[in-house]
């Protein structure tokens, strides 16, 4: 550990360099902020979710309806069982590893989705 | 010869560190998963030390093989397509951040996380015909700038402390 001379490549946070990351920081939040505001002006109440599998529309039930189902292979892991109720969509159960499409909270506006990246399953209001 | 040997196995080794660094990273409890792609990125210590230690090449090699065995043992053909979209452009924006000496490794580290979810999504939203997704882009903008920031002062730290690789 004697040799810490030789170890000119290690960038020291330098006044500048400090700045200039916290400007990356800004940038990197405006960025997020307009794309949230964006959604958020943009949210009408949905009339229709749409299921899909990939590129390919599989269903579309009006989100005024209460229904239950299942899509996909209940038998295997690529099924995920969605919910519509009380003007909300949302997934109840998934085989998927992640659970992440479960764990998302209801969606109801036009535009919102439910992704789940493992089975290819797109649940849209529209 | 024995400079190529010492640089194969210093390579072996990252690959091998970044691996168990995405498995401990897999093993800590999910802080939010309501949207997906919330991560620490841990691994992206490993790419970040290369990158100023041992050069861009070496650095983009370790992350393509990490990115591939991540796939063979863990994934599938759509997860290595997500994981690939995000390591290049990932690698990519850091490579241009750091050759452009204004960022230190925490700028570099948080253009290199969001980047990395950017990447995802932007796959996703290709391979799901779904522009919808890239909302999650909110969201995924701030959590990676706070990945960042830690895996940012965690490679400074990495890259001061190790001792050099002759």
């Amino acid at each position: 550990m004697s040799e810490n001379k030789n170890l000119s490549a290690a960038p020291k946070p330098r006044g500048g360099r400090v700045l200039y990351d916290l400007l990356l920081v800004a940038l990197v939040l405006l960025i997020a902020l307009s794309l949230y505001l964006v959604f958020i002006l943009a949210g009408e109440e949905g009339e229709w979710v749409v299921i899909r599998s990939g590129n390919e529309e599989i269903s579309r039930h009006p989100l005024r309806e209460d229904a239950q189902f299942t899509v996909g292979d209940e038998r295997g892991n690529a099924y995920n069982t969605v919910v519509i109720s009380g003007g909300e969509v949302r997934v109840t159960e998934a085989g998927c590893p992640d659970k992440i499409c479960k764990n998302h909270r209801p969606i109801s506006k036009s535009g919102e989705t439910i992704v789940c990246l493992p089975n290819k399953l797109v649940v849209a209001v529209e | 010869m024995k400079k190529q040997i010492r640089t194969l196995t210093t390579l072996a080794i990252a690959v091998s560190v970044a691996m168990i660094l995405s498995y401990i990273e897999f093993l800590l409890p999910p802080v939010f998963s309501a949207v997906p792609g919330i991560k620490l990125g841990l691994a992206n210590v490993v790419v970040i030390f290369l990158l100023y230690r041992l050069g861009p090449l070496h650095a983009m090699g370790v992350s393509f093989v990490r990115v591939c065995l991540s796939a063979l043992l863990f994934g599938t053909a759509l997860t290595f397509a997500y994981s690939l979209a995000g390591a290049v452009l990932s690698f990519v924006t850091m490579l241009l951040l750091k050759k452009c000496r204004l960022f230190s490794t925490v700028g570099v580290s948080i253009a290199g996380g969001v980047m990395h979810n950017l990447g995802q999504i932007l796959m996703a939203a290709v391979l799901l015909s779904t522009r919808e997704i890239l909302y999650y882009m909110a969201v995924l903008a701030v959590t990676g700038t706070l990945a960042g920031v830690f895996v940012g002062l965690l490679s400074a730290l990495v890259i001061k402390r190790v001792p050099e690789i002759k």
